[in-house]
């Protein structure tokens, strides 16, 4: 074996490069996609009383219609003849504020209770974890039964409900994150430097646990708004003639094999809102969920 | 230099190894040419993004799916970079066996020892499993670690880190490698113990006529216990040649100011250290010729020529890539004890 | 192994920035309650560098955060300026604390990744709650002092900078609020060879512009030797050996010092180290040895070092140690590096 005549200079960088595999980022025109159809969701939601449509509890077409080209007509009429796009507009409201609203309550409370549970330790811990694990034991089926048996059904019980039952996770998505950075050597300089407990935990601590733990909101909106579905089948959701997309699926599901789109357009809206809400999440947490070093 | 040894165990010609990145490739190992003996000691020498870790994994097939090379390495005559699969898991063990810096990650925590050691004899040497079990035995007498049978049926967590380094090298040994490459294999351990380590390698190596390569960062780790040393900057291998000649009178810039800026027992107490300014170039867009040359006080403009950076034959056996080597007053004397430069801050 | 008694101490407290009486420090861990640090006692004179050195499990480094008040102190006294920082009240302890700032071993984990640097070098004035236009003057003085170009690296994030760079900033955020002792934790062990030069110099540079006090820890023998005036070798969580640097590395007095300084490796011993290896591994802290806790990995150990438990005391001009035998230990030379 002789050595490659060392009076060579070093070839350039074969140009040619090595198959990539695809970066995840190759995947942004999906995102986009997604984030575009939640837009969408959004806009029609807080813009449903300008749209030139009937209301939602009105008589707008004969009852179960066809689809039919005019605005009110587009994806046909339920069974009293209400507008289904009507409905589906005015529905994303209440879905929507309630997955929404549900989740950032039990952001706010699970975050508050998980970084003092992860920072200070000892009782408040123990206590913590205790009330927390309690609460993920219930079935949570069991648990919003149980509720809705005591309160009144409206929109604000079901708000509560859902965020009682989702603050257990982000306490402890909150606490695993506070013991990471509390950890953290930053954390010691600065309580070295004179930093009391207030300024450690919501300058030093918090800015970091925040991103990582609001990176799972949209997943859990979407869990939520799924629940919703689910309660309002069961006759728990939110009560009618408010219109949700849940409350639709349930009006419609003795009728699925006659009149699919009475249960199908509500369905794919959900579908196709928590696979966005998904696959926007999975990109938010890739991008905060372990922004450590 | 004309290399007039038989046919070398391990042969890396012209190797080019790169990372692809969103902002370009990483040029990790460029244009590197070594090659090991049969029973030879070589020691790879370099600060951290020298190459000298991505070389190792690129004899080892160990690089992620992004990467590329371009090249050649020869392991007893079968080129790596080209062979099939099945070839290259073939010669994993028996010719040339890995020992990482981390022991603790690299075994595998919820399998036992015992099966850790075992499973590649079992595969490469065709023996028996009960066979296997008692050759372990006698690799772990012969590692160092106690009560050798009762150790078999541990998981690594019960282990010290020592312990658990010593079980690594027990591993790479199973299948009685021709060249066993430790990639900074006493870096995670305390003093006393790398001090055992080292020991144990040289030991194994002796006993077993087995090639090794040892890469560290630390330059008094393998001054001691190496024939050769190859030392490595920014991708480019910047010197070679027989250890004590390179320690003693370092021709490359670069292997002169490191000498000279680590501390060392022996040298005298200096007021100041002696430092290399500046910083490793972006190895994305490596600067024409010398990549040493923004930081050497002795470079100038043939030093940016393309080509500038390619081994030359130096004295006392050794080759370096420097345009303006030191000049030789220095033999004889320790590196560290040339006097420290007066050097202002970055 | 003792580091029981006082002996090396200065009678004389004035000369002294910080003195430790019979530190104690313990964890609770689920195998029972370890004792990390181990009726520990020193002092730090004015202006000098003292070392810390030892392997993991020593208790270096958590003697270092236990001054600070970093670690939970179980027994012993810290006294900073006539104030025992182990019991002092919580405002007293803020007010003092600031006085005594602390380098860690990895930069990149000791920066908040979401500060600037402007931002995190002047973190100790912000919370002293100073305004904006002293905090803006000094971000830019300290960044000079350390060697950083404020206009470039001023709104630079940690993720930002390279490892030495990131050490630069954290040691402009000590020095931001004039301190009189800096606590060093492994503060090169994670650089590079050719970066640790630099940040072993700045250091130099700063403690004598400044009139700084440094207590350096590391596993590293070689960088003590060439930064510290004094050193104070530990093992188990208690003291074996203090001393004068050139004359400890010079005539070891603890056989486990003389271990450590044969476990390096040197380019022209034979063999490539000056002497035997030590045997074993470091006893589990849980259960320590009786009497010396080196004597099981220790060559000169007898019955007596199990039973007796040995006192620092001197064994030359201002150097200690705290071995029974520490004339014998002293007296086999060290073999020389063969040159």
């Amino acid at each position: 074996m002789t050595i490659v005549d060392p009076g060579v200079a070093p070839p350039s960088l074969p140009s040619a490069g090595p198959k990539l595999p695809a970066p995840r980022e190759r995947r942004s025109w999906l995102v986009a996609l997604c984030a575009g159809w939640l837009g969408l969701v959004v806009l029609a939601a807080v813009l449903a009383p300008l749209l030139p449509l009937a209301d939602y509890g009105a008589i707008a077409g004969p009852p179960r219609g066809k689809p039919e080209l005019s605005l009110d007509g587009l994806l046909g009429y339920d069974v009293l003849g209400r507008s289904m796009l009507s409905r589906l507009i005015y529905g994303a409201q209440a879905s929507l504020l309630v997955g929404v609203v549900s989740s950032l309550i039990a952001f706010v409370a699970g975050s508050f209770f998980g970084l003092l549970a992860g920072f200070l330790r000892g009782i408040v811990d123990t206590v913590v974890s205790f009330v927390t694990d309690t609460l993920l034991a219930f079935p949570p089926l069991v648990m919003l039964l149980a509720l809705a048996s005591v309160l009144r059904p409206s929109i604000s019980t079901l708000i509560v409900s859902l965020s009682l039952l989702m603050t257990p996770t982000f306490t402890r998505l909150a606490r695993a994150n506070t013991m990471r950075w509390a950890s953290r050597e930053f954390v010691m300089a600065a309580t070295n430097m004179g930093a009391g407990l207030p300024r450690l935990l919501s300058r030093e601590v918090l800015p970091n646990v925040v991103p990582s733990v609001a990176s799972y909101l949209p997943v859990v909106i979407a869990a939520l708004i799924v629940a919703e579905g689910s309660l309002s089948f069961l006759g728990l959701g939110i009560p009618s003639p408010t219109p949700s997309w849940g409350g639709m699926i349930a009006d419609g599901q003795d009728l699925i094999s006659r009149f699919p789109n009475l249960v199908f357009v509500p369905a794919v809206t959900i579908l196709l809102t928590v696979l966005a809400l998904n696959i926007v999440g999975d990109r938010l947490r890739l991008r905060f969920g372990e922004r450590g070093a | 230099m004309t290399v007039s040894r038989p046919q070398p165990l391990l042969s890396v010609a012209d190797l080019h190894t790169w990372i692809a990145t969103d902002s370009g490739p990483v040029r990790a190992v460029d244009g590197v040419t070594l090659e090991v003996a049969a029973g030879e000691a070589v020691g790879l020498v370099g600060e951290s993004g020298s190459g000298k870790s991505m070389l190792a994994k690129t004899v080892m097939g160990l690089l992620p799916d992004r990467a590329g090379t371009s090249g050649s390495v020869l392991l007893d005559g079968v080129d790596v970079l080209t062979a099939s699969e099945k070839v290259r898991q073939s010669m994993l063990g028996p010719k040339v066996a890995m020992v990482f810096q981390d022991a603790g990650r690299a075994l595998n925590p919820v399998v036992r020892i015992g099966r850790q050691i075992t499973e590649g004899m079992v595969r490469h040497l065709g023996i028996s499993g009960s066979e296997a079990r008692e050759r372990a035995v006698a690799l772990l007498t012969e590692v160092g670690v106690p009560d050798p049978r009762r150790r078999l049926s541990n998981y690594p967590f019960q282990l010290s880190g020592g312990m658990r380094q010593r079980i690594m090298i027990a591993i790479a040994l199973a299948c009685e490698p021709d060249l066993l490459i430790a990639d900074e294999p006493t870096t995670a351990l305390d003093v006393t113990v790398q001090r055992q380590i080292l020991d144990l390698l040289d030991r194994v190596r002796t006993t077993r006529g087995m090639g090794l390569v040892l890469i560290s960062h630390d330059l008094g780790l393998v001054a001691g216990r190496t024939d050769r040393v190859a030392v490595m900057y920014a991708g480019r291998m910047v010197e070679e040649g027989p250890t004590d000649a390179v320690f003693d009178s370092p021709q490359h810039r670069y292997t002169e100011a490191l000498l000279a800026s680590t501390p060392s027992l022996d040298a005298p107490r200096a007021r100041r250290m002696r430092v290399i300014e500046g910083a490793l170039p972006d190895p994305r867009r490596p600067p024409e010729g010398c990549r040493f040359a923004p930081r050497c006080g002795a470079a100038d403009a043939a030093c940016g020529v393309p080509g500038a950076d390619v081994l030359r034959d130096g004295v006392l056996g050794h080759r370096h890539a420097c345009v303006h080597p030191v000049p030789l007053s220095g033999v004889g004397v320790p590196a560290g004890a040339l006097a420290p430069a007066d050097e202002t801050r970055s | 192994m003792a580091g029981t008694g006082e002996a090396h101490l200065l009678t004389d407290a004035d000369d002294t920035v910080l003195s430790v009486h019979h530190l104690q420090v313990e964890y609770r861990t689920p195998g029972g309650v370890v004792q990390a640090v181990s009726d520990v006692s020193f002092d730090v004179r004015p202006g000098e560098t003292l070392g810390l050195v030892g392997e993991s499990g020593c208790g270096k480094s958590t003697t270092g955060k236990a001054v600070l008040r970093l670690e939970k102190i179980a027994g012993g006294r810290v006294v900073y300026r006539g104030e025992d920082l182990a019991v002092t009240k919580r405002g007293t302890l803020r007010r003092l604390r600031r006085k005594l700032q602390m380098i860690f071993q990895d930069p990149v984990s000791s920066l908040n990744p979401r500060r600037s640097v402007r931002e995190l070098v002047v973190e100790g004035l912000t919370i002293a709650g100073r305004p904006v236009a002293e905090r803006r003057e000094a971000a830019d003085r300290v960044l000079v002092d350390v060697g950083l170009d404020p206009e470039r690296f001023g709104p630079m994030y940690p993720r930002q900078l390279s490892g030495g760079q990131a050490q630069r900033v954290a040691i402009a955020r000590a020095l931001a609020i004039r301190p009189d002792l800096i606590v060093c934790d492994e503060p090169v062990s994670a650089l590079d060879v050719s970066v640790q030069a630099q940040i072993v110099n700045l250091l130099r540079d700063l403690k004598d512009e400044h009139d700084l006090t440094l207590v350096f820890i590391s596993h590293d023998l070689s960088v003590v030797r060439s930064v510290c005036d004094r050193v104070m070798v530990m093992y188990l969580g208690r003291i074996c050996e203090v001393g004068d640097v050139d004359s400890v590395f010079a005539a070891p007095a603890h056989p486990y010092t003389r271990a450590l300084l044969d476990s390096v490796p040197r380019r022209r011993a034979v063999g490539g180290f000056t002497g035997p290896a030590l045997e074993g591994d470091i006893p589990t802290p849980l259960d320590p040895p009786s009497g010396c806790r080196f004597r099981t990995r220790c060559p000169l150990a007898t019955d007596r070092c199990a039973e007796d438990v040995p006192e620092v005391r001197s064994v030359g001009e201002g150097h200690f140690a705290a071995c029974h035998y520490a004339e014998v230990a002293a007296e086999a030379p060290l073999v020389p590096a063969a040159v």
